[in-house]
């Protein structure tokens, strides 16, 4: 029983002292990129008619490689869209890793493989501190590659974000509320890995 | 005294409320070319919040020194505006209409409650009005925020808004989203912009000092704020 216990504690203080791996390093130029994506290896987006569903593509050394013919690497994954009768929400959202942070873009190919609606720069914006795209769904595409932008690699972002936060401490019977604020400028700079959670989910208010 | 209704309501939405989310695809309502831009519900003052301070640890004593605190500087903050002659809401519905207008849209105004605290229930029929779409817009907070106390932590401008596009002639909701110029907390998908660095003050004092910065700072939340809205209906 105490052995069962000490391990629990050792448990519990590791999983509140482990730092989050570091983002992953990856040699675009290493690797073999063709300048077609492999639509074979696509795996289905979730959705849920009633609610939000998450999938997470993560973009490192496993990832696929592509070239866009002009030297521009991109590391991607790709994924199969829901086919529903009617549009649907596709959040994209690169949170930051580390200092770094995915300089993502969306690709939309219908079923023959052909490019149908491709995101540019400007479709990315923050939302809380992940850089993100909101669109809706079209019925004529089929497939999703989710890719790291070679034009934007290296790029820097410099973000003030304000934070807020209260704990209520007890001493006894009494408790008491203590509040800290912060303040923090995080430099991010954008890379060829990380990850992209894409959301699907039912549009509100459609009639 | 805003501070204290913008800080209870910002607790509840970075805590309990995921706001919706509906983008705008351009390229299937290509017929969207009047937008008819309801007047702009706008809080009757600015805020100057202080999210983490002394008074919240004491009770209500805390709470009613913290608000009597809060209310002169939001009295400050309307002087110095005043003075300045700096309109937020003008420079806010003049920003988004010029943003509108580079974006291929016609803006026209029509007129609703300015002192509403949500989006309209109802929009007018669509023969009322020779728009294709009605945008509603619910700026619920201005002014300046700061996390905490300190020179770490200094007060910075602020704005929030929630955005709705309706189209007319249906009802349905063309877009539906919410923008944050330096969110206090992070709200799940809600726009979130960047405040810009130039208007900081480590303490209330030295943005008393600089009326004219303070009032640009507020000027600059508002019309960047206005500018990011009119992306949403690129």
């Amino acid at each position: 029983m105490k052995a069962r216990a000490a391990a629990l504690l050792c448990a519990l203080c590791l999983c509140a002292c482990a730092t989050p791996p570091p983002p992953p390093a990856v040699d675009l130029a290493s690797l073999t990129c063709p300048t077609t994506p492999k639509l074979g290896d696509a795996a289905p987006l979730a959705f849920d008619p009633q609610k939000p569903k998450e999938t997470i593509a993560i973009l490192d050394g496993h990832a696929g490689c592509m070239d866009d013919g002009h030297g521009g690497r991109s590391l991607y994954r790709v994924f199969t869209l829901p086919h529903t009768g009617a549009p649907y929400l596709l959040l994209l959202s690169a949170p930051p890793w580390g200092s770094t942070l995915l300089a993502p873009q969306a690709i939309f190919l219908n079923d023959a493989g052909a490019v149908k609606r491709q995101s540019n720069r400007t479709d990315f914006i923050f939302r809380g501190d992940a850089l993100s795209a909101a669109l809706r769904s079209h019925p004529d595409e089929t497939y999703l590659i989710v890719a790291s932008d070679p034009a934007a690699l290296g790029q820097a972002v410099a973000r003030i974000d304000q934070s807020f936060s209260g704990q209520m401490y007890s001493a006894g019977t009494a408790f008491v509320n203590v509040y800290t604020g912060l303040d923090v400028t995080k430099n991010l700079v954008l890379t060829p890995a990380g990850t992209l959670t894409i959301t699907t989910a039912p549009l509100e208010g459609q009639k | 005294m805003y501070a204290s209704a913008a800080l209870a309501a910002l607790f509840c939405l970075g805590a309990c409320t995921q706001v919706p989310l509906v983008p705008y695809d351009r390229s299937v309502e290509q017929d969207n070319k009047n937008i008819g831009l309801l007047t702009v519900a706008w809080p009757s003052g600015p805020s100057s919040v202080l999210a983490a301070n002394v008074g919240q640890s004491f009770g209500l004593v805390g709470a009613l020194v913290n608000g009597a605190i809060e209310q002169n500087r939001e009295n400050d903050l309307t002087h110095m505006l005043t003075e300045q002659q700096v309109d937020a809401n003008a420079i806010f519905v003049s920003s988004l209409t010029a943003e509108l207008q580079k974006e291929g849209y016609a803006v026209t105004p029509v007129a609703a409650n300015v002192k509403r605290s949500d989006f309209l229930k109802g929009y007018p029929v669509a023969s009322a009005n020779p728009v294709d779409s009605y945008l509603d817009i619910v700026v619920t907070n201005y002014g300046y925020a700061a996390a905490g106390m300190g020179n770490a932590a200094p007060y910075r401008p602020w704005l929030q808004a929630k955005v709705k596009l309706i189209k007319a002639s249906t009802g349905s909701v063309l877009m539906e989203d919410m923008i944050s110029y330096n969110s206090l907390f992070t709200i799940k998908n809600v726009v979130t912009l960047s405040p810009d660095p130039a208007y900081a003050f480590p303490a209330w004092t030295d943005a008393n000092a600089d009326a004219k910065k303070t009032a640009d700072g507020v000027a600059a939340a508002a019309a960047q704020s206005a500018a990011a809205i009119a992306d949403l209906a690129k």
